[in-house]
């Protein structure tokens, strides 16, 4: 079996991406030949071709190998992403996808325990659980069932893939994994926490700049357009005139209005709780 | 000699059943990406198949710098409790300059330990600490949930904070060793309680200086008696907690005789000037009386208490050995007084 990591860089630093690779590495050496490894990576940043040439130089040895994809400059995670996932799944027959944020690190024994989760439930799409600190959002400790599913660190199959797509790509960051997550449920996929596999990512202590701000508000609305939240949708736009960034409603971009919401939406969207989309177990 | 870039951690492990705990305290050190990082693991009887897995799990991380391991076995004969012990251990076995301690069900967060080593470059502090945050965990079907979190223990900033409870856990801080006037002590007596006692002896010893920051994660079991005071959850307190909490109970009585015999290292030069000041402001203050037609209760208070507090000193009779609490509060009131002194002073003025 072949697992893809799709990973999209964005000037990260050097020693960011060798721990994430390290990681990789154990994650490899557990797996045995449980899984082989592919790693699929393009830079959204500055070029790092000779970056990736050396990884493959110096990982070679390491359990996995590595492909890169010529940048497409700075197109956005999820649309990043699809590439990564339409090569890995068409072009190198992977059965899982996990998409990877560059600046997480992985648990030995994460990717084993993601495969598991999707052995006894899947397929589904899986998350890892973010760590020290995890996401606030609800999940079922006896089924793992969440509302949705993180994008840092996030087990895509091949068969959801081919059913429902990869990211809607016009989410240029932030919101294209709660999309993703609700048309995965409302196609009957579940979506789960596997609790005990820890992906390494810093939560705490960082502070969004307006830039990032802006950019998760811009996706929010854009959520609540594709998903026909009215209500929300009106109060991200007062939020974003009120935090000044943009002066009036006409000169925010233009909206998704082509999705046809399914039937079932009702019963898995959930607008009710901001940007956590789900009851947050603690602020 | 210490090694002077060299932060050591300390972790307690005392039972191979909680194996799966110890991976994510040491994955969160892993986090860190400390360049010089010394790990001492303190186990407790533990056999040569138990240290290998402890070996495994400190090894298998991914490492951006490899830090040295030490897996120190802290054994007794009678098998009894040892947590004061394997401080004590680890503290002998640990060459950094700086020190930190975590218990193997405990987390730190990323930038926990070069945020606590640069407050200490910053200052002239012995130990440097941060804010934690507490979660409350329950096992279902043997796994851990993460029921709520919630930032705690934050109210305490001084010394005096420190005498009236413990507000710094024990992950939550840094140690500057080279800066100590006195080597750690350890009293291994204690079977609880043992790292507050520390934090007393140290506050004697030195400032302390802080982050408002979230550095570490204090987790605790459903139905512990904090659940109850933090996030009004009811306490169901097992058997074996409940004995847990008699013998806590017998460590506060000691805890309470080790306050009463700290003393706060003040040179004579110090105390002299402390006295000098309140001399001068009580000058001050009658100059002031002759001033302004009355007094102004508040100020006056202030300096009436520093007088009393700096009398009970020097009852003592010694002037470099003085009560940290006793202390603190006269130079409180004295800074109290000195800026009602001021402001009272420009109305003074205003009025002429």
């Amino acid at each position: 079996m072949r697992v893809a990591l799709g990973i999209v860089t964005y000037n990260n630093p050097l020693a960011q991406i060798q721990q994430l690779l390290n990681s990789i590495s154990l994650c490899s050496a557990v797996l045995k030949e449980k899984a082989e490894l592919v790693i699929f990576v393009v830079d959204n940043g500055e070029d790092s071709s000779a970056h990736f040439q050396n990884w493959q130089d110096n990982y070679k040895d390491q359990g996995f190998s590595i492909v890169s994809l010529t940048s497409q400059g700075n197109v956005g995670f999820g649309a990043g992403m699809n590439r990564l996932m339409e090569t890995a799944f068409n072009e190198h027959n992977c059965s899982y996808f996990i998409c990877v944020n560059p600046d997480g690190v992985f648990h030995r024994l994460a990717i084993e325990r993601m495969l598991e989760t999707q052995a006894q439930f899947g397929p589904c799409l899986v998350e890892a659980r973010q760590f020290p600190e995890e996401h606030p959002k609800q999940y079922d400790p006896e089924s793992f069932d969440t509302p949705w599913t993180s994008g840092a660190c996030l087990m895509i199959p091949a068969q959801i893939y081919a059913q429902i797509g990869g990211f809607d790509d016009r989410f240029f960051m932030y919101m294209e994994d709660v999309d993703l997550s609700w048309r995965a449920r409302c196609a009957n996929f579940p979506t789960k926490l596997c609790h005990d596999a820890y992906f390494g990512h810093q939560v705490i202590g960082r502070k969004p700049s307006g830039k990032i701000e802006k950019m998760i508000f811009v996706s929010a609305r854009a959520l609540a357009a594709k998903w026909h939240a009215k209500a929300f949708q009106q109060w991200v736009e007062e939020q974003m005139l009120e935090r000044k960034f943009f002066e009036s409603r006409e000169q925010m971009p233009a909206l998704i209005n082509n999705f046809s919401v399914p039937d079932n939406a009702s019963s898995v969207v959930n607008f009710e709780h901001h940007f956590t989309f789900s009851q947050a177990r603690w602020e | 000699m210490l090694a002077q870039d060299l932060i050591s951690v300390v972790v307690r492990f005392h039972d191979i059943a909680k194996l799966e705990e110890l991976e994510q305290c040491i994955f969160s050190v892993c986090l860190q990406n400390i360049e010089q990082l010394e790990l001492v693991v303190v186990v407790k009887n533990f056999d040569q198949p138990k240290l290998a897995a402890v070996e495994s799990t400190c090894a298998q991380q991914p490492w951006l710098h490899s830090p040295t391991v030490k897996i120190i076995d802290c054994s007794t004969a009678d098998g009894g409790d040892t947590r004061a012990l394997a401080l004590k251990s680890g503290i002998e076995a640990a060459t950094g300059r700086y020190l930190a301690f975590l218990d193997h069900d405990d987390v730190v967060y990323h930038d926990c330990y070069a945020t606590l080593k640069n407050l200490l470059h910053e200052s002239k502090a012995i130990v440097a600490f941060g804010r934690t945050r507490l979660a409350v965990t329950k096992n279902v079907n043997g796994n851990s949930y993460n029921v709520a979190k919630k930032k705690w223990f934050f109210w305490g900033d001084s010394r005096r904070d420190l005498w009236k409870g413990n507000f710094i856990v024990i992950h939550s801080y840094m140690i500057d060793r080279d800066r100590l006037p006195v080597p750690l002590a350890i009293d291994t007596s204690f079977s609880r309680l043992e790292d507050y006692a520390l934090l007393l002896k140290l506050s004697v010893e030195g400032e302390f200086v802080k982050t408002e920051d979230i550095v570490c994660e204090y987790r605790i079991p459903f139905g512990h008696e904090l659940c109850e005071e933090a996030f009004d959850m009811p306490c169901q307190l097992s058997e074996a907690q409940k004995l847990e909490y008699g013998i806590w109970h017998l460590n506060t009585e000691k805890l309470n005789s080790l306050k009463e015999g700290l003393r706060v290292n003040m040179s004579l030069e110090q105390f002299s000037e402390l006295m000098d000041e309140l001399a001068q402001l009580k000058t001050e203050r009658a100059r002031l009386y002759e001033r302004l037609a009355h007094s102004d209760e508040v100020w006056s208070k202030h300096l009436e208490e520093a007088e009393l507090l700096s009398f009970r000193l020097l009852r003592q009779g010694h002037a470099a050995v003085a009560k940290p609490g006793i202390l603190r509060e006269t130079v409180k009131h004295v800074r109290t007084f000195r800026k009602f002194f001021k402001k009272s002073e420009q109305q003074s003025e205003k009025l002429d």
